[in-house]
């Protein structure tokens, strides 16, 4: 670990900061250890690749860091906030506030056609229709997809429906994207494609990225790569500077 | 009339109903020996004075009572055509129950009809039993009219009788008109002895050779056919006059075309021998009665007939005597008796059924030195199973 | 063969990965099945406790001669003696109730079934039995005891086990308006008259007579006419008797209740109705969901023949397994139905005592087969659907949809061509309550046909609007009850009709009941009423005894009475009821309500010869103000006559009721003695407390029923709600099953949806956000029905009320729409529905955001 976090400044305050991650799945009997002591620090503007094989417990830790579930041991603190603490309302709150989820297959709402997938966060957190539609409007037209924002998904492609979610993942302009396997159900290209675009639209708001992933291509958006084997972190290096202005966290 | 009840054993042939019931009235009607003291009845006891026509009527106080009619009759066409209808009536109770409902009764009343038709060597029979209530059956006292659903018999005002019935769908239309006195029976006249204890006797009339007249069905439904002949006119009442070990009897009447009447008869005891009480009655065309005992006459059976439809006692075909040879030493009378039809069995349906063998015969012989002939019914009781079984 | 099999087995495999489909199907059978099943047990065991016991008795009989009043007993020499007769027997008959069990000289209160008397004449009854009386009624050494002891009685031992009673007891028996002594001669087993007279005791005639106070008189004579003859027996009638075969009188006793059968038996079809509408949604979402699975069957060179046959075979197979289930459910049912069967039969009819006969064995399978009939019939669209999947590996449920919205044109046009036979029925000018029931049902086939359409049509408006005012929860389930249309119309349509039903049945039962009780307000004027303590349990032998109707008539404090005596005269192939009144104070004439003839005009005609008749009479045969009425009695030709005056309303007897004068009533049926005693007390006299010294001094001497008007008035409506206590039940039991099925549908919804709710949680839905999703998603299934059912709900009561009551009845009602009963109902359907989303909510709540994510 002597490579660990080349970027942490001394100044730089972790945004998210995770100490000794335990948390295992299923009966006594049949125990799956999903993380096994995991401690991880992650700096405001950073984005990381997590790869590693399936099962080793890349998804586990985007959901610990999402406030999807719960460590057995450990605790997650984001921005100066324990996740522990929080009731459901405060998690939910939590999330749609701080937290933007691009999922590998999509999730998109099929009831609801792109704009009003896009715009269905800020409407959870309680924006008005049109505000919202707004700013998703805003959203698709940046991913790609403005001619699209009336179709529903089961009209999109696999690619665009991820973009979709990609524009999903940011409405609400959360500090922290997380993203499990984005590319996973898309073809080689495609994925290529959705990695880039996720790579610049987290760049261009300074928001943080955190990204279970198989694919190559992802390191090339990332700032740092983290492997994560058995539970655990096995290797966390940096990968290009950070090119976006770092705000101070206040 | 006391069936020995053991809880739990079968008393299928006791339960047949329609059977028992049947039985039951036979029971009533005197045929029956097995009958308690009747307490509250009448008993035939000492003779009484008759008054006719008025004591052709019915006689409530004592528990059974029978208008008995057989006849001879002929077509205009000569063809011999023999008939039985009797009209029982057995008291349930000595007067009529106070009730509410009229239908509640003091006698039943059970009619009996029989057909031979000697021509076609035909025999055929009918019964039917109803309770002596409302329009339904029953007899007048102090007047001869005794009815049963349409079968009727009723003194009319001239003094003849008329007389309605049928036998299985066979109409019979009859005027009578008696030709002479009534006939007592008994020692003393009108009083018949059948045991040794007082009261087992009944109140026993006769009005032999009734000129009978009208028409017949000889088919069910048939044309109505034009009839002559003489009737034997029966009538018998008292209370439980028969006795304990008596089992069926022999009975004989014939109208003899000399002008004499003859009636004897024999109870037949369990022991196999003859009631010493039995008795018989002449009577001449001059008018002399004569008083037959038991041992003033003799019958001799000649020959047998086998019934294709009952059975006795033991569950053989029940053999009845089927020729008669009667004697009356004292008078020189001796009659050979020869049924015209030998099946004139009337049987009703099931095992306890009573069964008996009631038929128009021939009498032939001498009275004195007379050649005679005639016709006569006989009547046979307790050869197909003692009747009472299973009552 | 084999292959049909194989692909069925993946078919079957396929769901035992989702359950719910297949649990959904077998579940919607069995509700359907075992409501069917329970009515028409419950039903033809109420028939046939009528019917049976008429054939039991009159057994051999190929006529009887009936006569009102009864025949005379005379009468029966001559009927006996006609040409052509064969046989003949006296009857009496009627029914006493147990009191007490005198043994041993200790009386003991007891309670029993109601005792069918039946006055035989041990001589006659032989040839009438069944087995020609080879089995004894009377055992023949009891025969003179039978005959000679007032009260001599032989039971049947089923009832006297039931009694407490043995052989030697006496039996202290409630008819007639008075206590009666019976004692017990013997027990008979039932071998000779069977199983439908286990509570039938024989009594001699004369008992009988006594019994039942009908000295003079014969409830009947039956006879065993030749063939042929029956017309030279008919001209020997007196007047007032009437010959028929014992099948016209069990005719006539089962068309009393064949309306009441009928409306039962369309209810049981409802419930059918409800199953198959689910059955059909189950067979379409199941075809819908596994689009993708058909897909790959057709890829794997499956024909469609096969798959047709493979889909609709499971179908069938769950419509067997739930027929078997609902049978079995329908048997114990039929147990709850027919106590409230049997309480109205009695009420309405006359009493019955029936207990459910098990279901024949053929009969359980006749009902299987129907079931796996109807499971294929709901199921054949969806399977043909199916056997239309397009050959390819991924298929999209989308895709099913979409095939089910391209229906809906269709859907529609079989709507409309329900609605046009509901106007067409309702129109037409057919007799009888065909139409009503054609109508209803048509309307309701409507309702089912127009649902998925109408939600079609609305529920993207609804999304559109709500999502325009940020309502963002109904946007979405709105959406969620779009996409699934194949299985929340059909549910929805299932729950529409039944509550439709419910609102109709519901305003129809209301708007009589107001009527009912406006009425009662003018008919019942009498200030004490007095009649038979068991006036319905004996119906025909039911009296008031001459003795107490001199006491009160002489009682202090009652000013007059009037007597009533009634008769059931057939009439039109039916049962009427005559009854003869002497209408001796003001008040006793103010109580008819006439809609044609002027009160005091008609009534004078009444008393004087004439009749007045009342609506229902009216209304079934046509009859006018005047015409003439002619029933069998003394009149000439054996024909009584009556001129009608007038027409009153009245809702005491649905077969009808005419009334005349008691000399006229006398003279043409002779008098079968006071039925009903109605008393006017003296002005300012305490009716209740007049009413309670009556009873008093009836006590111990007669078992009489002494009410004061509020009593009556209360029994009557007592009476009216018992009626509809069955149809309310059965509309409860087709309401719950459709709340049950759109609970299920919901359900499954929900919790195949687990993605993307963990997926709106993930994007940061609070779970009181989910529960108001799924509120506002149970609640749009619950609304469309509701608005559905309104409408149609009001139709189905106008049907109800003006074209099946009317007609089949003959009671005319005015429609009152009672809007709280109506609001309560679709508030409750609301509620179900809403209680149906709490355990999907308590599942989502514990469900991990994370794991459900995970999982695909």
């Amino acid at each position: 670990m002597s490579e660990t976090a080349p970027a942490a400044s001394p100044s730089a305050v972790p945004l998210i900061r995770c100490r000794g991650l335990e948390r295992a799945y299923g009966t006594a009997s049949a125990r799956t250890v999903a993380l096994a002591g995991v401690d991880l620090d992650v700096v405001k503007g950073e984005r990381i690749a997590m790869v590693g094989p399936s099962g080793s417990g890349k998804s586990t830790l985007l959901h610990l860091i999402g406030a999807m579930d719960a460590p057995d041991k450990g605790g997650v603190v984001v921005a100066g906030r324990d996740l522990a603490r929080f009731d459901d309302a405060a998690a939910a709150r939590f999330r749609r506030e701080e937290i933007g989820f691009v999922f590998q297959f999509f999730n998109l709402v099929p009831t609801l056609s792109s704009l009003d997938n896009v715009a269905l966060p800020a409407r959870l957190a309680g924006k008005g229709a049109s505000e919202a539609q707004a700013a998703a409007q805003k959203l698709l037209d940046r991913v790609g997809l403005g001619n699209r924002a009336a179709d529903f998904p089961d009209a999109l492609s696999g690619g665009q429906q991820q973009r979709v979610a990609v524009a999903r993942a940011l409405v609400n302009e959360p500090q922290i994207v997380l993203a499990d396997e984005p590319t996973g159900a898309l073809d080689r290209r495609t994925g290529e494609e959705i990695l880039a675009l996720l790579g610049e639209v987290v760049r261009e708001r300074g928001a943080t990225l955190l990204m279970a992933t198989h694919s190559d291509a992802a390191v090339s958006i990332a700032t740092r790569l983290l492997s994560v084997e058995d539970g655990r972190i096995t290797e966390d290096r940096a990968l290009t500077p950070i090119t976006a202005p770092i705000k101070e966290h206040a | 009339m006391k069936p020995q009840r053991s809880p739990g054993t079968q008393r299928t042939t006791q339960y047949i109903f329609y059977e028992a019931v049947l039985c039951f009235l036979c029971a009533l009607c005197g045929l029956s020996v097995r009958s308690e003291e009747p307490k509250d009845f009448a008993r035939a006891i000492e003779p009484r004075v008759f008054k006719f026509p008025e004591d052709f009527g019915a006689h409530p106080a004592y528990k059974t009572e029978w208008w008995y009619l057989t006849g001879a009759l002929k077509t205009e066409a000569g063809e011999e055509l023999g008939y039985q209808a009797t009209w029982f009536r057995a008291g349930l109770l000595p007067e009529k129950p106070a009730r509410e409902s009229n239908l509640a009764p003091r006698d039943l009343y059970l009619f009996h009809g029989g057909f031979s038709d000697v021509a076609k060597q035909s025999f055929a029979h009918d019964h039917l039993a109803c309770r002596g209530v409302s329009t339904w059956a029953g007899a007048d006292e102090q007047r001869l009219n005794v009815f049963l659903l349409g079968r009727t018999l009723t003194r009319e005002k001239d003094g003849a009788w008329r007389m309605k019935f049928e036998v299985k769908g066979r109409a019979f239309d009859l005027t009578l008109v008696a030709e002479r006195e009534p006939l007592l029976h008994g020692e003393a006249p009108g009083l018949s002895r059948k045991g040794s204890e007082p009261g087992q006797a009944s109140y026993y009339v006769s009005v032999p050779r009734l000129k009978t007249s009208g028409t017949v069905q000889r088919e069910p439904g048939g044309p109505a056919v034009k009839v002559s002949g003489l009737t034997w006119f029966d009538q018998e009442f008292g209370s439980g006059q028969l006795a304990q070990d008596q089992v069926g009897w022999d009975w004989f009447s014939a109208q003899l075309d000399d002008g004499t009447d003859l009636m004897l008869y024999h109870l037949r005891k369990e022991d196999g021998g003859i009631e010493p009480q039995s008795s018989g009655t002449l009577r001449f065309a001059d008018g002399r009665r004569a008083h037959l005992k038991r041992d003033a006459y003799a019958i001799e059976i000649l020959d047998h007939w086998t019934s294709p439809s009952t059975k006795d006692e033991k569950g053989a075909p029940a053999k009845y005597p089927a020729k008669w040879k009667l004697t009356v030493p004292g008078e020189k009378i001796e009659l050979e008796v020869t049924p015209l039809l030998p099946d004139q069995e009337l049987v009703t349906p099931g095992t306890s059924g009573v069964n008996y063998w009631e038929g128009l015969c021939k009498f032939e012989g001498r009275v004195g030195e007379k050649k005679v002939s005639g016709r006569g019914y006989v009547e046979l009781v307790g050869y197909a199973g003692r009747f009472l079984k299973g009552i | 063969m084999n292959a049909a099999r194989a692909i069925l087995g993946v078919l079957l495999g396929d769901l035992r990965r989702s359950p719910g489909a297949a649990l959904g199907t077998v579940a919607a059978m069995a509700a359907g099945v075992s409501v069917f099943v329970a009515i028409h047990l419950a039903g033809s065991a109420a028939r046939s406790s009528f019917v049976s016991a008429v054939e039991a008795v009159a057994g051999h009989a190929t006529h009887e001669v009936e006569a009102p009043g009864g025949v005379p007993e005379e009468r029966f020499a001559d009927l006996a003696t006609l040409p052509g007769i064969e046989a003949a027997q006296p009857l009496i008959e009627g029914r006493a109730v147990l009191q007490a069990v005198v043994h041993a000289g200790q009386s003991t209160a007891a309670h029993a079934p109601p005792l069918r008397v039946l006055g035989i004449d041990p001589f006659f009854v032989g040839r009438f039995l069944n087995d020609g009386g080879r089995t004894p009624l009377v055992p023949g050494d009891a025969v003179a005891r039978f005959l000679t002891e007032p009260g001599a009685v032989v039971l049947p031992k089923a009832w006297a086990d039931t009694a407490g009673a043995r052989e030697g007891d006496t039996l202290v028996v409630a008819a007639a308006g008075r206590p009666f002594k019976l004692r017990i001669m013997s027990v008979y087993e039932m071998q000779a008259l069977g199983e439908a007279t286990r509570d039938t005791a024989v009594a001699d005639l004369a008992t009988a007579q006594e019994l039942f106070d009908l000295s003079g008189r014969l409830t009947r004579v039956d006879l065993i006419v030749q063939e042929g003859r029956e017309d030279s027996v008919r001209t020997a009638l007196a007047p007032g008797e009437r010959l028929e075969r014992p099948a016209q009188r069990g005719d006539r006793v089962a068309k009393m209740i064949e309306a009441f059968r009928l409306n039962l038996l369309a209810l049981g079809m409802l419930a059918m109705v409800v199953g198959a509408l689910l059955i059909y949604n189950a067979a379409q979402f199941s075809v819908v969901r596994r689009t993708g699975l058909l897909g790959q069957l057709r890829c794997l060179g499956v024909t469609r023949p096969m798959l047709l046959g493979a889909v609709l075979g499971e179908i069938v197979l769950f419509g067997v397994v739930g027929g078997v289930l609902g049978l079995c459910a329908g048997v114990a049912l039929a147990q709850v139905l027919i106590k409230p069967i049997a309480q109205t039969v009695t009420d309405l009819y006359r009493f019955v005592r029936v207990d459910v006969a098990p279901l024949e064995p053929l009969e359980g399978v006749l009902v299987v087969l129907a079931a796996a009939a109807v499971a294929g019939a709901a199921g054949f669209f969806p399977a043909l659907d199916a056997a239309r999947t397009q050959p390819k590996m991924v298929g999209l449920r989308s895709h099913g949809e979409a095939v089910f919205k391209s229906r809906l044109p269709r859907l529609v046009l079989l709507g409309v061509v329900w609605i046009a036979l509901a106007l067409a029925a309702s129109a037409a000018p057919v007799e009888g309550r065909w139409p009503g029931f054609v109508a209803s049902f048509a309307l309701l086939g409507a309702g089912a046909a127009l649902m998925p359409a109408a939600m079609a049509l609305l529920l993207p408006v609804v999304q559109r609007q709500s999502e325009r005012r940020g309502l963002l929860a109904l946007a979405l389930s709105s959406g969620a009850l779009h996409r699934s249309l194949t299985r929340t119309g059909g549910a929805a349509a299932a729950l529409g009709v039944a509550l439709a039903m419910t609102i109709g049945v519901i305003v129809m039962v209301h708007s009589f009941e107001r009527e009912v009780r406006n009425w009662i307000q003018t008919a019942i004027r009498a200030d004490v009423f007095i009649g038979d303590a068991y006036e319905y349990t004996s119906r025909e032998n039911a009296r008031v005894p001459a003795e107490a109707v001199e006491i009160a008539r002489n009682a202090p404090g009652i000013r007059a009475i009037d007597t009533l005596r009634a008769v059931e005269v057939p009439y039109g192939g039916r049962s009427i009821r005559f009854t003869g009144v002497e209408l001796p104070t003001l008040e006793s004439r103010a109580r008819f309500d006439f809609l044609v003839g002027r009160a005091d005009e008609a009534l004078d005609a009444a008393l004087k010869g004439g009749a007045i008749i009342s609506e229902p009479l009216a209304n079934n045969y046509g009859l006018k103000v005047g015409d003439t009425l002619e029933v069998p009695g003394r009149g000439s030709g054996g024909v009584a006559r009556f001129k009608i005056a007038g027409i009153f309303r009245d809702f005491t007897y649905d077969r009808g009721y005419a009334l005349t004068g008691k000399d006229a009533f006398i003279a043409a049926f002779g008098d079968p003695g006071v039925t009903n005693v109605a008393a006017y007390v003296e002005p300012g006299a305490d009716r209740e407390q007049i009413a309670e010294s009556l009873r008093k001094t009836f006590e111990g001497r007669f078992l009489l029923n002494v009410r004061s008007n509020a009593e009556l008035r209360a029994g009557i409506i007592d009476v009216f709600e018992h009626t509809f206590a069955v149809t309310y039940l059965l509309q409860v039991i087709a309401t719950v099953m459709a709340l049950c099925g759109a609970a299920i549908t919901l359900f499954g919804l929900f919790l195949e949806r687990a993605r993307e709710i963990a997926t709106l949680r993930a994007l940061g839905a609070t779970i009181a956000g989910v529960g108001r999703l799924f509120a506002a998603e149970s609640l749009l299934m619950a609304c469309f029905p509701i608005l559905l059912a309104l409408p149609l709900g009001a139709l189905l009561a106008w049907v109800l009320i003006h074209v099946v009551n009317l007609r089949s009845f003959g009671w005319s009602i005015g429609y009152d729409w009672p809007w709280g009963q109506v609001l309560a109902t679709c508030a409750l359907a609301a509620c179900a529905s809403l209680l149906a989303t709490l355990v999907p909510l308590a599942l989502a709540k514990r469900q991990s955001i994370s794991a459900a994510l995970r999982e695909e």
